[in-house]
């Protein structure tokens, strides 16, 4: 018996070792699931799930719309149109050969070229870019497996090179330069939306609402004070005159001196905004804000404005002109190198001499003279909404550059620069009762709230400060009207009161002055009494005339006449009922 | 002794199966008509989303094209093309004088003399007068 149960001792024993060994696996194994589950389920749940989300989703940028840029008559000059980019997923492609076929008449490509895109070895092949809205309307239509077609915005300018300054470009990185571009290049470009959606093993998207989806903030549309009627007479009237004065290039600017406003900016010669990268890289830039010119006679307003204000002269203060005058040890002659004897300050605006120009400025003195040049925002930027502005240069006493003969010749405008903008914003502030304004292009934004309506947010007129008091500047403005009667008598116009004057600036080299090249430009406002419009015409380098009162005030005159009809500004004897019809 | 009696007073067993089963696949038929629309509904959206973003492109694509038929420079020719040109401003003289706005007057540079027909002799034009013969300038010729 005993010999019997031993074996029976030996077996419980080993079927009880044998269960410790299944209950040790058993336990392992559950131990090892447990583990498992701890670690994919708490540790590496994160990333886990993040995982799986990217495998079966898609999230995809939704592009703000940029917005448009309109004139002040709300007419588009710069808006976004759709070209496409069709490419292909060759794995995806279902049936190469009718895919090649369909497409290659569409793309107007060979049917063996596009085969054989589609049947390439490759994850994706690019088929087209920039295919236009209606093919790329057409492919997507088509809905083939395996073939994207994605629209991409274009910034197009229907008025061509009209407003190519003013308004700058967009690259292909949708990144605005220069002009109103470029200075609203943040407003204008909106912010890009984006959707997560889920998607089918194809990659097809499952249509059922977005798992994540924020929407694009769409850019706000610039309203602009530039009306683009007063555009093309300016850029008509500008490339008239390059004809027929055969000027090398020009600017016009048009403002509205009582708020500042900019009404027309034209400079030529100018480029196709829609095909800028085929332009001369020189020409992208808006020479209205970013090009300086030693302005000459134009300038002188500005010295009698500083001279009449100080009430170191009236227009009735006399000088006796011998044809030159001494500044720091540099003689200063006039324009036709001759004395013109005893002269009123107003007869040495009228003559546009420059000798009586460096007795006001030697007679107010260097400090309070330079004080003018900085109120008046000489040296200044005007901070005017367009990119790529210039300050100008203007030495000042005490700077290592200046001179003590610089007194005599910056009263004439020379040994000083100034941008065209800056110019015409010195000149309305004359027109505009002394008060400098800030000059601006933009009149409102439209914009989208938060319940997506629009609404419109308008730009006020910004006065920077008082340059001159209201007396100086009418009695000045009646000294600009003897310009324009007696002088620069190309400017008038019949039956209107203009305020004017011309400039002839003679063009700084490395080895002196140019002895033939000049600069010829003319400012004016009208009516005088009533200023709703400057205008400023800068002619670089004719060569039927060197003198701005033969190019750039006809010029003028041409603009100035168009702009009364316009404008609707009857001519001052009726608007200022005084003729009544008399005989 | 009380369990057996609820268990008898109690539906069968295979009603209350039969009712889970059925109550069952009323849901799953239930979720499926819903997955169903959802579907269908989520379809429709997706196309909507479709048509809209083409209809704003052609909105696009048809706003450039009515700019640039509309460009200043395309009208100036077209108008040069058929015949029309710019044509000087013709005032009409007026038979009365007209009265002066309160803040216009206000704006004169020039004091009215007391008669009040001119503030200063009219200005004389000489270059530009001789090439406008036809422009009355609010006189009586």
């Amino acid at each position: 018996m005993s010999a019997n149960t031993e074996p029976e001792t030996n077996d419980a024993e080993m079927t009880f070792s044998r269960l410790r060994v299944l209950a040790f696996f058993l336990v392992f194994g559950l131990a090892v699931v447990i583990g498992q589950v701890v670690r994919y389920q708490v540790i590496e749940a994160h990333y886990l799930r993040q995982e799986a989300i990217a495998q079966r989703t898609w999230t995809e940028e939704i592009p703000a719309t940029r917005g448009a840029i309109l004139d002040a008559r709300s007419h588009p000059l710069a808006l976004d149109v759709y070209q496409w980019d069709i490419s292909a997923s060759p794995d995806l492609v279902s049936d190469p050969e009718e895919t090649a076929s369909a497409l290659a008449g569409l793309l107007g490509q060979p049917v063996e070229e596009v085969y054989a895109k589609l049947t390439a070895p490759q994850k994706w092949v690019p088929l087209a870019d920039h295919v236009e809205q209606s093919v790329g309307e057409a492919i997507a239509a088509l809905d083939a497996p395996g073939i994207v077609c994605t629209p991409k915005p274009l910034r197009v300018y229907p008025e061509g090179d009209l407003f190519a300054h003013l308004l700058g470009i967009v690259n292909d990185m949708r990144i605005g330069f220069y002009g109103v571009e470029g200075f609203y290049h943040q407003t204008l470009q909106g912010k890009a939306g984006h959707r997560t959606v889920e998607k089918d093993p194809i990659g097809n998207p499952i249509p059922i609402p977005p798992v994540e989806e924020e929407p694009p903030q769409p850019g706000a549309q610039l309203i602009l004070t530039v009306d683009r009627n007063i555009q093309h007479i300016a850029y008509e009237e500008l490339r008239r005159a390059l004809e027929t004065y055969g000027a090398e290039s020009g600017s016009v600017v048009v403002m509205d001196p009582r708020s500042g406003a900019i009404l027309a900016s034209v400079s030529l010669p100018s480029y196709d905004p829609n095909a800028f990268a085929k332009a001369d890289m020189k020409l992208l830039q808006d020479p209205v804000v970013s090009s300086m010119w030693e302005p000459g006679s134009i300038f002188k307003v500005i010295t009698w404005g500083a001279g009449l204000d100080t009430g170191t002269i009236s227009p009735g203060t006399t000088f006796y002109d011998d044809g030159s005058l001494e500044v720091g040890g540099r003689v200063i002659r006039n324009w036709d190198r001759r004395g013109h004897g005893l002269v009123t300050m107003s007869d040495g605006l009228v003559q546009s001499l420059n000798t009586v120009a460096a007795f006001i400025s030697t007679s107010t003195g260097k400090k309070p003279f330079y004080n003018y040049l900085r109120r008046f925002g000489m040296g200044q930027l005007t901070e005017v909404d367009l990119a790529s502005e210039g300050p100008g240069m203007v030495k000042l006493p005490g700077d290592s550059n200046w001179f003590p003969s610089e007194l005599g010749t910056n009263s004439f405008g020379q040994g000083i620069a100034v941008t065209p903008i800056q110019m015409i914003r010195a000149v309305a502030a004359i027109a505009n009762d002394g008060m400098l304004m800030k000059p601006y292009v933009v009149r409102a934004f439209v914009v989208q709230d938060e319940e997506g309506g629009w609404r419109t947010v308008p730009v006020e007129p910004m006065a920077v400060r008082q340059a001159i008091t209201r007396d100086t500047a009418r009695t000045l403005t009646e000294m600009m009207v003897r310009v324009v009667e007696e002088g620069a008598t190309e400017a008038q116009v019949p039956g209107y009161r203009i305020a004017g004057k011309t400039g002839t600036a003679q063009i700084p080299t490395p080895y002196g002055y140019h002895p033939s090249d000049t600069i010829a430009s003319f400012v004016g406002f009208a009516p005088a009494d009533d200023p709703r419009f400057i205008v400023l015409v800068k002619l670089d380098r004719p060569r039927t005339s060197p003198w701005g009162s033969r190019t750039a005030a006809p010029t003028f005159r041409a603009i100035a006449r168009r702009l009364f009809v316009y404008m609707q500004i009857p001519p001052d004897d009726v608007r200022l009922g005084r003729s009544g019809g008399q005989p | 002794m009380a369990g057996l009696r609820k268990r008898k007073s109690g539906f069968p067993t295979h009603i209350v199966v039969a009712v889970f089963v059925a109550l069952l696949i009323l849901f799953f038929w239930l979720q499926f008509l819903v997955a169903q629309e959802i579907e269908t509904l989520g379809r429709q959206i997706l196309e909507t989303n479709r048509e809209l973003e083409r209809l704003r492109r052609e909105n696009a694509a048809l706003e450039h094209a009515i700019c640039t038929e509309m460009a200043q420079e395309r009208m100036a020719q077209r108008a040069e093309a058929m015949g029309y040109a710019l044509h000087r401003p013709v005032y009409l003289p007026l038979a009365e004088p007209l009265a002066p706005a309160e803040e216009e007057q206000t704006r004169l540079l020039l004091p009215l003399p007391a008669d009040g027909r001119t503030a200063a002799p009219p200005p004389t034009f000489p270059d530009t007068q001789a090439h406008s013969p036809d422009i009355a300038l609010g006189r009586r010729p």
